[in-house]
C-alpha cells in the first residue's frame, strides 16, 4: 500500500470521508459538511477548528464549520460567484502560539452543485452554466483542472458532452489545443498537479516527445498538433462523427 | 471630459477598439455618442475623466461610479473594461515623443476572462478596481504608482489564486510599502532575496503548514524566513 509521507506534520486526511455539498435554500447557499469516519479526526484536540476553503477565479472563502468537540454541519456562503470551486477541509489548530498551524488537510476537489454527478474525476470537468448564447465556454484555472462550461439548458450536459460523438470530434480537440498552448506558455513544466497530469497524459499518447516549453511559436503549435492527431487517431473521432451523421452501416 | 454614467463597447464597439489598437483606423473613428458602438450601463453614476496620479486613484474613481452595482456582475463584461480603457488612454497608454501610443500586450487593455489565471491580472483597469474593492487600503502596495504601469509587484502577488486575502495582502503591503511616502521601499521591484516573487513562492510553501488566512498580517511576517529580514525591519521602524 503506498503511503503518503508529509514532512510539514499535518495530516493527509481522506477525501472522501468529507462530504461537502452546496445547496440553494430559500434564496441562501448552504455549504454541509458531513464526515463519514470521525475517527480520522480524533487524534486532533478537541478545540482544533474545521474550516472548508473554496478558491475560484481567484476570489477565496473560507466557511467555518465550529471545531471537533461541537462541529457544525451547515454555514452560510458568502460569495454567490462561486460556480465550480475548488474545495478543501483543513483541521486548524486554534490555541495560543500554534493558533493558524495546518493540523491536517484534504487533497483539493473540485465542488459541484447538487444533484451532480461527481464520479467522473478526471482531467478535464464539465459543468452546467449559465453561459448562453454560448454552448460551451473553457476555463482553465490555476488550482484545479481545467472546467468546460456548458449551457445548463442542455439535457444532462456533462454526460452528453462526453458521449456525444459530435461534440467530442469537433470541440474536445479545440479544447486540448487551448489548454496545452496555455501551459506551454510557461518557462518549465510548472508545480501545479493538474499540469502535471496533463502532461502526463500526452506522455501517454506521444511517449517520450517531450513538451517544448519556453521554444519558438512554430515549434509548439507542431506539438500540439502532433499531439491531437494522435489523440483523434487513438480514439477514432472521425470515424465515430461520421457514424453518426451518415449511419451506422456506411462503410469506413 | 464628463460622462453621464459608465458606458460598455457593443459588440461592434469593442471589434471597432481592437482596430484602433493596432493601428487600423484613427481614434477619432469611435466615436463614444454613436448608439451602435457604446451602451449605458444602467444603474451606475457619473465618471469624470482627468489625469490620475495613481492606479488605486483611478480604481477609487471607477469604484464610485459603479455605486451599488456589485463588482461580480461586471467582471467579465469586456466591452466596459475596454471602454474604460479608452477613455483613460491618455493616463494608461500614453503618447511617446514620436506621438504614438503603446498599447502593449492585448491584455493591458482588452480585458481576458476573468477566470485566466496567467492573463487576468494584466489589464490596466479591472485588476486596480478588483484589488481596490477586494482589499481596501491593504492593496496599496500593489496601486501605488501611476495607472500606465504594471508593476512587477503586482504581476507577482496576483499570480495565484488564493493571494486575493486581506492577511496576505496585508503583510505583503508591511513589507513593502512605505507609508510615508507612499512609495515601495527599494528593493520591492526586484528578484533577489526577500521581494514580491520569494514572497510569492514562500507563500505557497507557508500554505501547506499554515492556514495563513486564519493569521494576523503582523503573525505572517513573523514565520517568514530570514530572506526577508530586511523588509521587516523597515516594517517595525
Amino acid at each position: 500500500m503506498r503511503r503518503r509521507i508529509r514532512l510539514t506534520g499535518r495530516k493527509q486526511l481522506s477525501r472522501t470521508n468529507a462530504n461537502v455539498r452546496v445547496a440553494d435554500v430559500g434564496g441562501r447557499r448552504l455549504v454541509t459538511l458531513t464526515m463519514s469516519d470521525p475517527h480520522e479526526y480524533s487524534g486532533f484536540p478537541r478545540d482544533s477548528r474545521l474550516v472548508v476553503r473554496l478558491v475560484e477565479n481567484k476570489l477565496v472563502e473560507l466557511v467555518q464549520f465550529g471545531n471537533l468537540d461541537s462541529p457544525r454541519v451547515t454555514a452560510e456562503l458568502q460569495n454567490p460567484l462561486f460556480v465550480a470551486p475548488s474545495c478543501q477541509l483543513r483541521v486548524v489548530a486554534s490555541d495560543g502560539q500554534r493558533r493558524g498551524l495546518l493540523l491536517g488537510s484534504t487533497d483539493t476537489w473540485t465542488l459541484r452543485g447538487d444533484g451532480e454527478s461527481g464520479a467522473e474525476k478526471g482531467i478535464l470537468l464539465f459543468k452546467p452554466a449559465p453561459i448562453a448564447p454560448r454552448v460551451w465556454k473553457l476555463d482553465i484555472r490555476e488550482n484545479d483542472y481545467p472546467i468546460v462550461y456548458l449551457d445548463k439548458r442542455i439535457p444532462n450536459a456533462g454526460t452528453w458532452a462526453r458521449t456525444d460523438p459530435i461534440f467530442i470530434g469537433a470541440v474536445l480537440p479545440a479544447i486540448i489545443g487551448q489548454v496545452f498552448a496555455d501551459i506551454l506558455q510557461q518557462d518549465d513544466e510548472p508545480d501545479i498537479p493538474w499540469v502535471k497530469d496533463w502532461i502526463r497524459w500526452a506522455d501517454i499518447l506521444m511517449p517520450g516527445q517531450k513538451p517544448p516549453y519556453s521554444q519558438a511559436n512554430q515549434d509548439t503549435r507542431e506539438w500540439i498538433e502532433s499531439l491531437i492527431e494522435t489523440f483523434c487517431r487513438r480514439h477514432h473521432i472521425s470515424d465515430r462523427l461520421v457514424r453518426t451523421l451518415v449511419g451506422e452501416e456506411s462503410e469506413l | 471630459m464628463n460622462f453621464p454614467t459608465l458606458f460598455e463597447f457593443t459588440d461592434s464597439g469593442l471589434h471597432l477598439f481592437e482596430r484602433v489598437v493596432n493601428g487600423a483606423c484613427d481614434e477619432q473613428v469611435l466615436s463614444l455618442e454613436d448608439e451602435t458602438l457604446v451602451n449605458r450601463v444602467a444603474g451606475t453614476r457619473e465618471f469624470q475623466v482627468r489625469e490620475f496620479s495613481t492606479a488605486k486613484e483611478m480604481a477609487a474613481a471607477i469604484l464610485q461610479s459603479l455605486g451599488t452595482i456589485s463588482l461580480a456582475n461586471v467582471l467579465s463584461r469586456a466591452g466596459l473594461w475596454a471602454w474604460l480603457a479608452f477613455v483613460l488612454r491618455d493616463s494608461l497608454y500614453p503618447k511617446d515623443a514620436s506621438g504614438r501610443r503603446r498599447y502593449g500586450e492585448v491584455h493591458r487593455w482588452l480585458p481576458s476572462d476573468p477566470n485566466d489565471w496567467q492573463k487576468a491580472q494584466r489589464h490596466l483597469v479591472r485588476m486596480p478596481v478588483i484589488l481596490l474593492a477586494t482589499l481596501g487600503s491593504n492593496a496599496d502596495h500593489l496601486l501605488c504608482v501611476k495607472p500606465s504601469i504594471l508593476p512587477e509587484i503586482r504581476e507577482q502577488l496576483t499570480s495565484q489564486q488564493d493571494m486575493f486575502h486581506p492577511a496576505f495582502q496585508g503583510a505583503a503591503r508591511l513589507l513593502y510599502f512605505d507609508e510615508k511616502s507612499g512609495r515601495l521601499r527599494r528593493g520591492a521591484g526586484g528578484k533577489a532575496g526577500g521581494s514580491p516573487r520569494r514572497l510569492a513562492k514562500v507563500r505557497q510553501q507557508l500554505d501547506v503548514t499554515w492556514d495563513i488566512f486564519d493569521l494576523t498580517a503582523n503573525r505572517i511576517l513573523e514565520i517568514l524566513p530570514k530572506e526577508f529580514d530586511r523588509f521587516k525591519e523597515a516594517a517595525h521602524e
